[in-house]
């Protein structure tokens, strides 16, 4: 088995402790490789404690750069970095909490043609996506390369996350047939969004991470949890496994990815 | 009782307060096949008090308790099933 240096059993006392993780537990987030899907505000607090954690190689994929108006909400990204990448940000922050960790970045968009190859390398995805072809993608390839993910989305105060196990478990699409359309979503940057809840849900997304990995507790699935931090009411809705699902059912129609069109929301 | 048990592995934890004691006491066992013994030496107070409780809450056996000369204590553990 790994062997840790008393450095790193310091480090990761607080894990080492928790009998469902243990030192076996730690030694495999050691091992374990996380795809991060945006370093935006679900992806932030997910990419700070997966690094956190010792998770040997965590990837992100973004290709914005930080904005001012990211500041808010996306909290791995501070005021002097407006202008720089948004995955150099993310990855230098990471590296800061924890130099043990290997981090990969990917400055560009995710798509049909490229997701695939991308996430295959890795044993756990987060989805902190933030617009619906990209989630709806994300869980199709996922589905498709047999990979587990969680999904996570916010708006204003509202959010709402699952966790899939492709082939196990409900997917994103056995409840979510199509993406909206376009005009039916309002228009992000004019919906806004509690900036706290962005920690709240990707914070979560992380937590199903380490657990998948560790094998500890049991994971978010054939559940769609929700919450309104207005009244701060969090709600578990039980999802099935759909037979006719058009990507996990029983005769799958969507064999192939594609890119679909919509005018990017900035949320998350 | 004077029964030899068969130690084996040792790990001096003198001067190593909690939780990293039972940090230590987690790695060492983590190592052995369940029924092997490990003795630790545990400081006088709050380690002792603690680190066997702990250690039987996650399924292990404490054998034995024995003071030593320097006030420290010998603790030897089994390793349980559930390990
Ligand atoms: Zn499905």
């Amino acid at each position: 088995m790994k062997t840790f240096s008393q450095q790193q059993l310091e480090r990761y006392s607080r894990h080492i402790l928790l009998q469902d993780v243990g030192v076996e537990g730690q030694a495999r987030l050691g091992e374990a490789r996380v795809l991060i899907v945006g370093a935006g505000g679900l992806g932030a607090p997910a990419a700070l404690y997966l690094a956190a954690a010792g998770v040997g190689t965590v990837g992100i994929i973004d290709n914005d750069h930080v904005d001012i108006s990211n500041l808010q909400r996306q909290v791995i990204h501070f005021t002097k970095d407006i202008g720089v990448a948004k995955v150099d940000s993310a990855a230098e922050k990471m590296q800061a909490i924890n130099p043990e960790v290997s981090v990969r970045t990917y400055r560009k968009f995710l798509a049909a043609d490229n997701i695939r190859e991308i996430i295959r390398d890795y044993h756990f995805v987060i989805d902190g996506a933030d617009n619906f072809p990209t989630k709806f993608l994300v869980n199709d390839a996922c589905v498709m390369e047999g990979i587990p993910f969680s999904h996570g989305g916010i708006l204003r105060f509202d959010g709402q996350t699952m966790t899939v196990l492709p082939g196990r478990s409900a997917c994103y699409r056995c409840t979510f047939r199509t993406p909206p359309p376009p005009d039916a979503v309002p228009t992000c940057s004019q919906a806004g969004v509690l900036g706290a809840i962005a920690g709240m849900l990707g914070t979560i997304q992380a937590a199903e991470a380490l657990k998948y990995i560790t094998g500890a507790g049991e994971p978010l699935t054939d559940a769609l949890l929700t919450f309104d931090a207005r009244t701060m009411n969090f709600r578990r809705v039980p999802l099935r496994r759909q037979d006719d699902c058009p990507v996990c059912g029983r005769k799958p129609t969507i064999t192939e990815l594609e890119d679909l069109e919509q005018a990017v929301c900035s949320l998350a | 009782m004077t029964t030899e048990t068969r130690i084996d592995a040792r790990k001096n934890c003198r001067g190593v307060g909690c939780p990293m004691n039972l940090v230590h006491a987690k790695v060492e066992l983590a190592a052995l096949a369940p029924g092997q013994v490990l003795e630790i030496i545990l400081d006088d107070g709050a380690p002792v008090n603690n680190v066997p409780a702990s250690a039987e809450k996650e399924g292990h056996t404490i054998l034995r308790r024995q003071q030593l000369e320097d006030g420290c204590w010998s603790v030897l553990i089994r390793k349980g099933e559930r390990g």
